[in-house]
């Protein structure tokens, strides 16, 4: 049998004794501790999971909270990049700029991401606007940190080559820093994605008006367990998905040329 | 023409000790010489005495601290693709296979695709790297890498070659192999060559003249014209006589070194 069918097979098991044990779970009272009926209110399981699920795909309720809060972090996740990138390059390739950054930075990289919420909606109202700070604010610093140090670890002696060739500042960033820093940028990515994500929430749970975090508060205030159940699972699923269809093909294009020694 | 007027090269100490005032030591010490156009000429001297630390001068990634470094007669300010540079450890850009890193310089310079083309393809088949251009560097031996930083280095057609012990981490096989193909490159394109070795055979072997130095600070302890006959044959007494008189002249630095350091 190949590989990818074994694996396959594999995570089909896992995930059929996980809905198992859920289902005795649920029908038991939570293994007799409750009553049944409260049981079910605690833990509704995986059928009536699955009927809520159709129900607010249906009404496209959860397909655009989900989409409001992903376009929020595709936000302010880019504007992390685009500011966190440049910042940690110039970093690491001048020593005054980084001997200047680095007491800045030193004091606001240790902040929680979700520390900025009343700030920011004291800042911005309670919007978009707000999200996309906190986010930003919450991925920056790993950014940052990750690129910083990738830089440091460039190859002093290709940038002699390069400088041997005539090469101006910015040819020595496009053919020897962005190249050498692609294992770290994948790390800060990842690691950025997951404080943006989780700035996200709770921005949403706190008062943005929409968005996954807002359904789960909805969730809570009606008592209803599996669409809270269901906003975090989807959470699962959609860091599962970025993980496959972005940090892994940018790790297979270093895989090309890492030395395997 | 490189002239070599004077120069003088300091570096900071690493670690000082407590009844130590001078917080640098000296590399280099007033050493004069020059070398003609397409000559090929090596620094030969113990290691770490300070022949690498010339060689970076005379590519413009040090300055000197005395003196000065003259190339056709105007001072090195900075690095610059008339004089080109091959590693001992190869130094190639991971990430590009063989055929983009031999392009690269020429891109970089704004050659237009064509140029780029043609010129990569006669580096490429000048060192014999035909039917590697898509591999990437960590997929070759070191004699492969040496030679696509070799291309990568004459594909700028410089004017000087500067070589900081190009074959020092190969095999001898391999060694002399590259030592062939490289004298047939300079016959074939007279780069003026500098190369930086603490192999006497391979001194003898290559070059023109011969720079003998001294250790710490490094000076001029002489200066050996090699005159026989190309191909060389490394069996003849000439050359067999030149080589351990080179040897000879190393083996009394390293005594003298060794007895300093005792001193010490």
């Amino acid at each position: 049998m190949n590989q990818k069918l074994v694996l396959f097979l594999r995570g089909c098991f896992s995930f059929a004794v996980l809905l198992a044990v859920w289902y005795a779970a649920s029908n038991t009272g939570i293994f007799g501790r409750v009553d049944v009926d409260r049981g079910k209110l605690l833990l509704p399981d995986p059928g009536t999971m699955a009927l809520e699920l159709w129900e607010n795909i249906k009404t496209g309720y959860l397909l655009y909270n989900i989409w409001v809060s992903l376009l929020r972090v595709l936000k302010g996740f880019c504007l992390a990049v685009v500011i966190g990138m440049p910042i940690g390059i110039l970093m690491g390739m001048s020593e005054t700029i980084r001997n200047f950054l680095h007491p800045i930075f030193r004091l606001f990289a240790p902040i929680p991401g979700a520390a900025w919420v009343p700030l920011a909606i004291l800042w911005f109202g309670l919007g978009d606007s707000a999200a996309v700070f906190i986010i930003t604010m919450g991925a920056l610093s790993p950014i940052i940190t990750n690129t910083l140090q990738g830089v440091m670890e460039v190859d002093e002696k290709l940038i002699q080559v390069l400088r041997i060739m005539d090469a101006g500042g910015w040819q020595i960033v496009k053919y020897c820093i962005i190249p050498s820093i692609i294992p770290y940028l994948v790390s800060g990515f990842r690691l950025g994605l997951g404080f943006a994500w989780r700035a996200v929430i709770a921005a949403e749970l706190v008062g943005v008006p929409n968005g996954m975090g807002y359904v789960l508060n909805v969730g809570r205030n009606t008592a209803n367990t599996a669409i809270t159940l269901i906003v975090i699972l989807s959470l699962g699923v959609i860091m599962m998905l970025m993980e496959n269809l972005f940090f892994t093909p940018l790790e297979c294009f270093t895989e090309n040329w890492k030395s395997k020694e | 023409m490189i002239a070599i007027q004077n120069v003088t090269k300091y570096f900071k100490k690493n670690h000082l000790r407590k009844d130590e005032t001078d917080t640098r030591f000296q590399v280099l010490d007033n050493i004069t010489f020059t070398i003609q156009d397409g000559e090929f000429v090596s620094f030969i001297g113990p290691s770490g005495c300070g022949k690498s630390t010339l060689l970076r001068m005379i590519a413009g990634l040090l300055p000197a601290d005395g003196g000065r470094v003259l190339v056709d007669g105007q001072k090195v300010k900075g690095p610059g693709s008339d004089r080109m540079m091959v590693f001992q450890d190869y130094v190639l850009f991971p990430w590009m296979n063989v055929r983009k890193n031999i392009s690269a310089g020429l891109k970089i310079r704004g050659e237009n695709k064509e140029s780029v083309d043609k010129k990569t393809d006669w580096a490429i088949g000048l060192v014999g790297l035909e039917g590697f251009e898509q591999v990437y560097p960590h997929q070759l031996s070191g004699g492969m890498k040496q030679r696509v930083a070799i291309a990568r280095a004459i594909v700028m057609n410089p004017d000087i070659l500067l070589m900081d012990e190009p074959f020092g981490a190969l095999d001898s096989f391999t060694r002399i192999n590259l030592q062939e193909e490289l004298i047939r490159l300079w016959e074939k394109n007279h780069y003026t060559t500098c190369l930086v070795t603490h192999d006497c055979d391979e001194a003898v072997y290559l070059s023109d003249r011969i720079v003998v130095f001294t250790s710490s600070p490094a000076r001029v302890q002489d200066i050996i014209s090699v005159d026989l006959p190309r191909p060389r044959d490394r069996n003849r007494s000439e050359f067999i006589d030149l080589r351990n008189h080179i040897l000879q002249l190393g083996r009394i630095q390293a005594e003298q070194q060794e007895r300093q350091e005792r001193c010490l």
